[in-house]
């Protein structure tokens, strides 16, 4: 009962964050809204696109929202994961984003374990916005990542009910368990993304202020191998039962 | 036209919290096995598994040399094509011994017969917390004492066409 009243107060609070961020989105699409009522066709000479300035312009750096949140709902894993970002007129993003991540499992017995997986992860990439010639301070972008993880895990398991281990239930039962250390092992992954950056005002300490939400689609590209135990839920990657996963972000950022 | 576009954002983004909230299904599928089985033939040729039986089937911890208080659970007058010999996969070697008794003219005549395995054991942990999948692998014979041993599948799966990952001649 508990844990349903948190969880919905947390969808709530995320919920009522992505409200906030349209207030942004209303700004966006005001600025692109008209009311011509002209009849008369007059045919308009092409005029030559402007040349772009990919003179940087500014520096943000933000920390991820939805990592936090996801730590509040569950207290068996740890991550922080922030970014900065170098913007070219708003056209190009160069990002840059980084974390820690402990995440521990666990199962009770019969054929009890217990796995912790713990580590940092670096990506870099860029973003491109392809609404550049439309918004001026805001951004829906597309973007490529390379992403790295470096991380080490235990685990330690029991085994109850199979032919080698029924005397020991009753008897000495630590001679039975199997524990697996692995450091110091390497995980990458190719990642392309797409979401939203909105400038919460025009005016003031919240014009500084950019929210932003991003959809990632994560490929891995090499895993390490000959290992004991096969790596789960890694820093930066997420859960590795397979080859590709979907992931999330939301990002306060601040603008200098 | 960008209305339309704002109101498939909004809602789109407003199911959001409840797509990404997890879900935790440990439904899981393995054709990994944590048992080895053999099957005795007569000759190197012989592709058909003869019927056997034995008296005993016990295990053996190989660090200690310490037998196993019980035998492998199967009755000693049932012939049977396939055995399977449970794989203790805390350590990387399982021995087997063989009881055979015979009553020869009154005398308890015991055969014995030894057979070690050493192999390598993956662990995989499955999300989120649904358990473990051991998967045995790099099997090879280390001792036995019949007349041959011929690994078939160097990897613990689950048989296929009743085929044994052992072959032996007694």
């Amino acid at each position: 009962m508990k844990k349903r009243y948190s969880n919905s107060l947390i969808q709530s609070f995320l919920t009522l964050l992505l409200f906030i961020s349209f207030f942004g989105i209303n700004t966006i699409f005001a600025q692109i809204t008209t009311t011509d009522t002209t009849q008369v066709i007059v045919k308009k000479k092409k005029e030559p696109k402007p040349p772009v300035d990919y003179t940087p312009i500014s520096f943000r750096v933000g920390l991820d929202l939805w990592s936090m949140i996801n730590n509040a709902r569950n207290p068996n894993i740890l991550r922080f994961n922030g970014n900065a970002e170098i913007t070219f007129n708003n056209v190009w993003f160069l990002v840059l984003e980084g974390g820690y991540g402990d995440a521990l499992s666990f199962k009770e017995i019969p054929n009890s374990f217990e796995y912790q997986n713990t580590g940092y992860f670096g990506t870099i990439g860029v973003e491109y916005n392809v609404l550049h010639r439309l918004l001026d301070r805001e951004a829906i972008v597309l973007g490529a990542k390379y992403g790295f993880a470096n991380f080490s895990h235990k685990l330690s398991y029991a085994i109850d009910d199979r032919y080698w281990d029924l005397e020991a239930v009753d008897t000495d039962k630590i001679r039975f368990s199997r524990q697996v250390n692995e450091d110091n092992m390497a995980f990458s992954w190719a990642e392309i993304n797409a979401g939203m950056k909105v400038n919460l005002a025009r005016k003031g300490f919240l014009s500084h202020i950019y929210m932003s939400y991003l959809f990632k689609i994560r490929m891995q590209v090499s895993q390490p191998k000959d290992v004991l135990a096969k790596p789960t839920t890694i820093a930066g990657f997420g859960q590795n039962d397979k080859p590709v996963n979907l992931g999330f972000s939301y990002f306060l950022s601040y603008e200098f | 036209m960008h209305k339309i576009f704002l109101r498939i954002i909004y809602s789109s983004v407003i199911c959001l919290p409840f797509l990404l909230s997890s879900c935790e299904n440990c439904t899981f599928i393995s054709d990994n096995v944590q048992f080895a089985a053999i099957s005795f033939y007569a000759t190197d040729e012989s592709q058909e598994a003869i019927d056997t039986t034995f008296s005993q089937i016990v295990g053996v911890f190989t660090r200690t040399n310490e037998a196993m208080p019980t035998a492998l659970d199967y009755s000693p007058t049932e012939t049977k094509e396939i055995f399977e010999l449970p794989i203790f996969t805390r350590v990387d070697t399982t021995m087997f011994v063989f009881y055979k008794y015979r009553n020869i003219n009154s005398v308890l005549d015991t055969i014995q017969d030894t057979l070690t395995m050493k192999y390598k054991v993956n662990v995989e942990v499955l999300p989120p917390d649904c358990g473990y999948d051991e998967a045995i692998n790099n099997l090879e014979i280390l001792y036995h004492t019949f007349t041959d041993v011929e690994i078939l599948q160097t990897e613990l799966k689950e048989l296929q066409d009743n085929k044994p990952h052992i072959k032996i001649i007694r």
